[in-house]
């Protein structure tokens, strides 16, 4: 390995884990949803380094560098890792010094300029590293394959690197350590610049003094992440006393404990709560800096905990008319452990406690220990740290009262190309399995806060409905919504629930203010007494949701969000949002539609457009430069720019590859969310794996080139082939995977890795591609570059996008067709582009 | 441009004379200058005062948008007139006080949109002879509002610098029945209880029992919903007379999203 291909290595290994870091800082700071925006913006830096190559590509004017020897740009090379090691901790730091608040963004104008900031400040370092990358792809196109294998296997390191480093430590020293990756790059980069005259000596001996300041800077005063004042943290950091009193860091969030004798949780507790029903002394629980319930003290007496039955969740323990005999109950996204001491209060004998994140887990466990009471060690409390829908699929037990209450399973937010809120424990077949797991007389319980005009109960009732019918299961005596002001229970139960249970819950609703929203037989008004809303929304959905398939066809689609149930192929619960809606909106309440707005998807949106209109700005810039050399006088056949059917493959290619690529990535990350059965390990096992097997696919194309093979078949059959094997994973991924989805989880990475294997021809293409386009028209080297790089930050968003419009299984077979197109394009590559295919002849 | 300044002249004047002359200078410009001040100011204040009577047209009496329904108690409207809004808003803000937005006033709380005050002071049905307890003082906006509209306004702020700083103002501005407490609003006043009206703008996750206990029989409470910035729904909670269960809440939208849901009411 030469320094010039190490030092590509390692920058490209910073570059992503950069990116991790910077997601998971923006999900501390304020809202994951803007990092995206935020980031898409940054990594447009690749689409505009072509530019900025495409001047350099200007300014040469010896001949020799249009041949296949284009090895020279070192200086620029070193340059720009050089200031990529530089700016990548100034630009974290000025980051968290921008007053940004995304809530603030409707009203106040500056807060636009705040975000410009945020671009500009983030962008640099991501175009430092992409001009350096891009340069050392397109100077030597002659090996791009191998230079674009070590690209791809830097990467993939770099996204494995950021998750193990944030296991160990918080954002904030994680990004010390990929600072020193990015500061290697630059080192090796410099010392492969020899021989230097005096001047040059000085430059790279202030270069190395600069970067070892900041480092030692850093490691002084690491620059901590900016909360917004409207985080919930923020908020109970005012409270009187308030102090954090545990901090826990890994890749799924940051755990804050606060105590303050004025944090109380009862989400939703009735208004008649009597005065020994007042919560007793709790911690306020918050991951990522946002409320994520409390840690109740507890001394071993439940007696003391009365408020658990005075809220909409304690419904399932009041919905049996004989208690069963040795209560067993599975509390999904146990946390702070409320759901827990519930079943403990209800007599459980068995507790199985089921949360993802081990960090809460350990802090009850330890830290917290007294104060909990050794919750998660009770005797009958089994703590099981897995994934919720996973644990139940394949767990071996059957309980009495399953509880999912106010839990959202953690977004991959990690690595920010993962999340778009896929959620696989309130898709139909997630109900299905809970109801499988339930013994005789059991219910499933989930619980969520209310909101108005009401969604998420609304889409819970559909999704359960849906559940029960596929389970031949008539779903109108099986159903009980129960709602307060705040929070909405619904109940599911595989046997009709009887006449003394529907009166022994009527009466403990009635007696805490709780409407029974939905009811088997419930007479009309009846739903809507204590709590009162001027039209009966919940009345009129269940009517429509039972009343069959034309009335609730209609039903959905007249609502003004969007209500049909999540499937494992469509796992988006949190999808509310309608385009229909929006003018009625607009026409009916103008800025006032603004609170009730799906902000997640108009942000997605709204990134997708910024990316698609700068992405086409930036596609067009490296031409315009180009043209222009072209035009100023040199007359040489190969100075001239080729024409315009030559250039339009050139551009589709690109493109369907940067799509193409991405699809493939984010369609499989969603999928294997849900087999891997834990946001991170999907994360670092498909982004690393990935663009691993990928690099290794492109450096195995370098050695079938050293064999003589031709380039432009190589790169067709690759297409072919990745075309393929996506189009087979749309139609059979889901249904291989989901039986094994009780392996082992070493069993279950060894799989997804397996299925990731064929994926090894991906990092083809592109760099026989650019290797193609070298041989004959170098000139469009750094156009390549800027549209493969603008396509796929475009594709992240569109990716989603399709994902939330039509599915997985769409995103796979667009991926599917990009590839198509590209293996068409290199079939007849040197036929369009008039020049013989000049083959290496073996050593 | 730049002008050429004239060379300042140097007399070589005594020290006392340089003095008087200053003085003599001095002092008529300042003068000048407080009678400009005062001027402005009270073109400023009336500056304010038309924004406000815009501000109750446009935005409360007869909302621009017909999804939102027009308050029509003058006595809140005049309420509305009288109180000097940007005087509760931090300075750089007072620009921005009678547009039809929420402010920020800092530590993540904010002074609710116009509307969304005089929406909630209508829904307390403030009468002369009420006593009002409030539950999140903020800037103190709403407890001046609801000041003219009953007899005594208890309000108990969590966060201190806020609260210091909205009694200092209230005092300042002469608000004379208006009461600030700083601490831990979640048990009420319960020296002052029981009230007419409450109105918690602070409500994290629940309804502090121990304040629906502390209405009056009658006395009606209020509670925002939402995020800081965005008031989704109005919980109103009402207390009959026929004995403490006897309460009804009622999830009131600001906005009527009636004609969007579901097409016509069946």
């Amino acid at each position: 390995m030469r320094r010039r291909e190490a030092a590509l290595l390692l920058i490209s290994a910073a570059v992503l884990a950069y990116q991790v870091m910077l997601v998971r800082a923006f999900a501390i700071g304020q809202w994951h949803h803007f990092a995206y925006m935020v980031i898409s913006i940054a990594l447009l830096g690749f689409g505009a380094s072509g530019t900025l190559l495409a001047g350099l590509e200007r300014r040469k004017t010896t001949p020799s560098a249009e041949t296949g020897a284009r090895a020279g740009g070192g200086g620029w090379f070193a340059l720009s890792t050089t200031l990529f090691a530089l700016v990548l901790p100034v630009s974290f730091a000025l980051a968290q010094k921008i007053p940004f608040d995304p809530y603030l963004i409707i009203w106040d104008r500056r807060q636009w300029l705040y975000l410009a900031c945020y671009y500009l400040v983030l962008f640099v370092p991501f175009f430092a590293a992409a001009t350096a990358i891009g340069l050392a792809l397109i100077r030597e196109s002659e090996k791009c394959p191998r230079l674009y294998g070590f690209n791809l296997a830097g990467s993939g390191a770099g996204a494995a690197l950021a998750v193990g480093l944030l296991k160990f430590a918080p954002v904030e020293p994680a990004l010390l350590a990929v600072g020193g990756l990015a500061q290697g790059g630059a080192l090796l980069a410099l010392v492969d610049l020899a021989p230097l005259g005096k001047r040059g000596r000085w430059l790279v001996a202030a270069a190395v003094g600069a970067m070892a300041g900041l480092t030692l800077l850093w490691t002084a005063h690491p620059p901590a992440v900016r909360l917004s004042q409207y985080k919930g943290l923020s908020y109970a950091l005012n409270l009187p006393e308030a102090r954090v009193v545990a901090q826990r860091s890994s890749p799924l969030g940051r755990v804050d404990v606060v105590a303050s004798p004025a944090i109380r949780h009862a989400p939703g507790l009735s208004l008649l709560a009597p005065p020994e029903a007042v919560p007793p002394s709790q911690l306020g629980l918050y991951v990522d800096a946002e409320t994520s319930g409390a840690v109740t003290r507890y001394d071993g007496d439940t007696t003391k905990l009365a408020f658990l039955d005075w809220m909409t969740t304690a419904a399932p323990y009041f919905a049996r008319d004989d208690a069963p005999q040795a209560l067993r109950v599975c509390v999904l996204g146990a946390g702070g452990g409320a759901g827990v001491l519930l079943a403990l209060r209800h007599g459980a004998q068995q507790v199985d406690a089921v949360e993802l994140d081990a960090n809460v887990v350990g802090l009850l466990r330890e830290a917290f220990r007294d104060f909990s009471g050794a919750l998660y060690d009770r005797p009958g409390v089994r703590v099981h740290r897995a994934e919720a829908r996973a644990f139940v699929q394949a767990a071996p037990y059957a309980w009495d009262v399953i509880d999912l209450s106010l839990v959202d399973s953690f977004a991959a937010a990690v690595a920010g190309v993962g999340a778009v809120g896929e959620n696989y424990l309130y898709t139909r077949e997630a109900f299905e399995s809970f109801l499988e797991h339930l013994r005789p007389g059991g219910l499933v319980a989930v619980t969520r806060w209310v909101r108005q005009p009401p969604r998420d109960e609304l889409k819970l009732f559909a999704t359960a409905s849906a559940a029960l019918e596929r389970m031949g299961l008539q779903p109108a005596d099986r159903l009980v919504l129960v709602r307060s002001w705040a929070t909405a229970t619904l109940l599911v139960k595989k046997e009709p629930f009887t006449a003394r249970e529907l009166a022994a819950l009527r009466r403990w609703a009635a007696e805490r203010l709780f409407d029974t929203a939905y009811f088997p037989g419930l007479a009309p008004g009846e739903g809507n007494r204590f709590n009162v809303l001027d039209r009966d929304h919940y009345a009129e959905a269940a009517a429509a949701i039972l009343g069959g398939d034309a009335r609730r066809e209609q039903f959905f689609r007249e609502y003004a969000f969007y209500l049909r149930p999540a499937t494992d192929d469509r796992p988006y619960f949190f999808h509310f949002f309608r385009w229909r809606a929006l003018p009625l909106m607009l026409a009916t309440v103008g800025a006032a539609w603004i609170p009730f707005v799906e902000w997640g998807y108009l942000i997605l949106v709204a990134t997708l457009v910024q990316a698609a209109l700068l992405g086409a700005l930036l596609i067009a810039a490296p031409l315009v430069l180009l043209r222009r050399r072209a035009l100023q006088g040199d007359h040489a056949p190969s100075r001239q720019l080729p024409g315009r059917g030559a250039r339009l493959r050139v551009f589709l290619y690109f493109l369907a590859l940067g799509l193409g690529y991405l699809f493939v990535e984010m369609a499989l990350i969603q999928r294997l969310v849900f087999f891997l059965a834990n946001p991170v390990y999907a994360v670092a096992v498909v982004l690393a794996g990935l663009l691993l097997v990928s690099g290794l696919g492109s450096c195995w194309a370098a050695r079938r080139l050293q064999q003589g093979s031709s380039g432009a078949r190589v790169a067709c059959f690759a297409a072919l082939g990745v075309a393929a094997t996506a189009a087979a994973y749309a139609f059979g991924l889901r249904a291989a995977l989901t039986p094994l989805l009780a392996w082992p989880l070493a069993a279950r990475m060894g799989v997804a890795l397996a299925v990731m294997l064929p994926l090894a021809a991906m990092g083809m293409p592109f760099p026989l591609g650019l290797r193609q386009l070298g041989r004959t028209r170098a000139e469009l080297l750094p156009w390549a570059w800027a549209i493969n790089g603008c396509a796929s930050v475009v594709a992240t968003s569109l990716a989603t996008l399709v994902a939330l419009g039509a599915g997985l299984a769409a995103v796979l077979l667009a991926a599917a067709a990009c590839y198509g197109v590209a293996a068409l394009l290199a079939h007849r590559w040197q036929e369009r582009l008039n020049e013989p295919e000049l083959t290496l002849s073996p050593r | 441009m730049s002008r050429p300044r004239p060379a300042r002249r140097r007399g070589p004047r005594g020290r006392s004379a340089g003095q008087k002359s200053f003085r003599v200078v001095v002092a008529p410009v300042c003068l000048l200058l407080a009678a400009a001040a005062l001027l402005l100011a009270q073109g400023d204040e009336e500056t304010f005062r038309k924004r406000r009577e815009e501000m109750v047209r446009t935005q409360i009496a007869s909302p621009r948008w017909s999804g939102s329904e027009a308050v029509r108690d003058t006595r809140v409207l005049e309420a509305m007139r009288q109180t000097p809004r940007h005087r509760f808003v931090p300075q750089e803000l007072v620009p921005n006080a009678y547009e039809d937005r929420p402010l920020p006033i800092g530590y993540g709380q904010t002074i609710s949109q116009p509307y969304i005050v005089a929406k909630m002071t209508d829904l307390l049905a403030p009468k002369k002879e009420h006593r009002a307890l409030e539950i999140g003082t903020g800037s103190g906006y709403q407890a001046a509002i609801l000041s003219p509209l009953v007899t005594e306004v208890y309000t108990i702020e969590i966060i201190e610098p806020l609260g210091t700083a909205a009694r200092e103002r209230l005092a300042t501005l002469g608000y004379k029945n208006i009461d600030v407490r700083i601490g831990d609003g979640y048990f009420g006043w319960p020296e002052k209880a029981p009230f007419d009206c409450i109105v918690v703008t602070a409500a994290a996750n629940h309804i502090p029992p121990p304040l629906v206990e502390q209405l009056k029989a009658g006395g009606r409470m209020v509670i925002p919903v939402g995020n800081p910035f965005q008031v989704q729904t109005l919980v109103l909670v009402t207390k009959g007379t026929k004995g403490p269960r006897d309460i009804q809440v009622r999830n009131l939208m600001p906005v009527a999203f009636v004609p969007l849901v579901g097409g016509p009411k069946k």
